[in-house]
């Protein structure tokens, strides 16, 4: 998803993690599909509380009525942690409706794997649980969240 | 009533009620653009919306005559860990999570001498692979190996540990003025001695192992002449200033001067540093290639 003003916004950016050169992160670059994220609804059923990533654990319905186990993958816990997103708060949320913007693993990779981007679990609150692959701006994350409604 | 103004043939009389409901009015239709912005901006966990730079804080704390560079410390300018994608949050975040502005010091590449780029230049991509939490060594941990994590600084008489989180690993540090071992074993940390120049820390280090690569851009490894030298300085309560200078005289034209990192002291009032063990890689042919990789410079 790109749009003009990611240029103008990730300059910046860019410029400033070229320079800071950080390690390579496993994974993302060859396993998900930043090209195609979508807004996943369903039901939280679990959370791996475990470094380097967590998984959050979602069962979500297709148009069928089929439902899928999906694993997605998020940042440390340490971090999430620090951004008041707690095991307490998956627990406390475990078996009720959430949405999720996910990044899943490319064609050809497991199904119903990817990684989680932006969690809303039935508290309301959104978290950011991911590394951004789809580059969104602020503005493209303003417009995304009213669609993340568990 | 309050006459406010009488010009040429014309008189302007209005009540004071008038005026304030004119001015509510024009802050109703024309908000200040902060309150805009601040209505506008989604809110999320951990107020990441709101990340901006640390103040200077006021002085910083001193200890035996010199600054206390003790404390819990950030790679960025806002004083907790701010995640790539918490810039997607708000366009503020930005000067939050920067720990140099490249536009005022910018941090060179390294200047090879002739023929050692393909010796010693790594393959771009290679890295110590994140699933694997493998240390980074002296001193890329501290120029971006640990990513976004924090450190914890202890300064005690005569030494000074450096713990981080990520990778977990230690540093020790003496300040007691002993002298580098005649032929030290190299470590990934290599062998470290330090003094103070004024409020300045600096810090001697050789003997880094060659499997350490330095991170810049782009990332390179060194011969066994290559000598560190880091310099630690805290100018105010909320700011630790790190500065790194690489001398090899096998590999680089000229020693490999970095931008000057703003490290920000933490603002969760006394947070631990978090235990990070690498128990649930999914992920282990990726990461085996990536660690592969690692191993190659450009001229393999």
């Amino acid at each position: 998803m790109k749009h003009k003003i990611l240029g103008v916004f990730a300059g910046g950016a860019v410029l400033f993690l070229a320079a800071a050169s950080l390690p390579a992160h496993h994974g993302y670059a060859t396993e998900f599909d930043a090209k195609n994220c979508l807004n996943l609804k369903g039901t939280l059923t679990g959370v791996d509380w475990e470094n380097p990533h967590g998984y959050v654990y979602m069962d979500v319905k297709d148009a069928s009525g089929k439902v899928h186990a999906w694993s997605l993958e998020t940042i440390s816990p340490n971090s999430m942690r620090r951004a008041n997103t707690t095991r307490e708060d998956f627990m406390n949320n475990s078996g009720k409706p959430a949405a999720a913007r996910a990044c899943p693993t490319k064609p050809g990779g497991t199904p119903d794997k990817g990684t989680v981007e932006i969690l809303v679990m039935s508290d309301g609150v959104a978290r950011i649980l991911g590394q951004n692959i789809e580059g969104l701006t602020p503005e493209q994350t303003k417009d995304l969240l009213p669609q993340l409604k568990p | 009533m309050i006459r406010l103004r009488e010009t040429r043939g014309l008189r302007y009389v209005l009540s004071l009620s008038g005026v304030l409901t004119i001015l509510l009015l024009l802050v109703w239709i024309f908000p200040p653009a902060s309150a805009q912005e601040k209505e506008n901006t989604p809110h999320f966990a951990g107020d990441i919306e709101n990340l901006k730079p640390l103040t200077a804080g006021g002085p910083a704390p001193h200890t035996g005559g010199h600054p206390d560079l003790s404390g819990v410390w950030y790679p960025n300018s806002g004083g907790t860990e701010i995640q790539i994608a918490y810039l997607s949050a708000s366009p503020g975040v930005l000067a939050a999570k920067m720990q140099f502005d490249p536009k005022e010091t910018p941090e060179g590449p390294p200047s090879f001498k002739p023929g050692m780029a393909a010796k010693y230049r790594v393959k771009p991509g290679a890295a110590r692979a994140y699933g694997t939490c493998a240390q980074f060594g002296t001193p890329a941990t501290l120029l971006g190996g640990n990513a976004t994590w924090p450190i914890q600084i202890i300064q005690t008489p005569g030494l000074i540990a450096v713990l981080d989180e990520y990778p977990l690993d230690y540093r020790v540090i003496p300040t007691d003025g002993r002298p580098h071992p005649k032929d030290p074993d190299p470590t990934f940390n290599g062998d470290s001695t330090a003094h103070w120049e004024g409020d300045t820390l600096v810090v001697d280090t050789i003997a880094v192992d060659d499997r350490v690569s330095n991170f810049g851009s782009p990332r390179w490894l060194h011969s066994d002449q290559e000598h560190v030298i880091e310099r630690f300085s805290r100018p105010s309560r909320n700011y630790l200033i790190y500065q790194v200078t690489v001398e090899d005289p096998v590999v680089l034209a000229k020693p490999w001067v970095s931008a000057p990192h703003r490290w920000s002291l933490s603002i969760h009032k006394g947070e631990l540093l978090g235990e990070f063990f690498c128990t649930n890689n999914q992920e282990p042919e990726e990461i085996g290639r990536q660690t592969g990789d690692e191993a190659k410079t450009e001229g393999k």
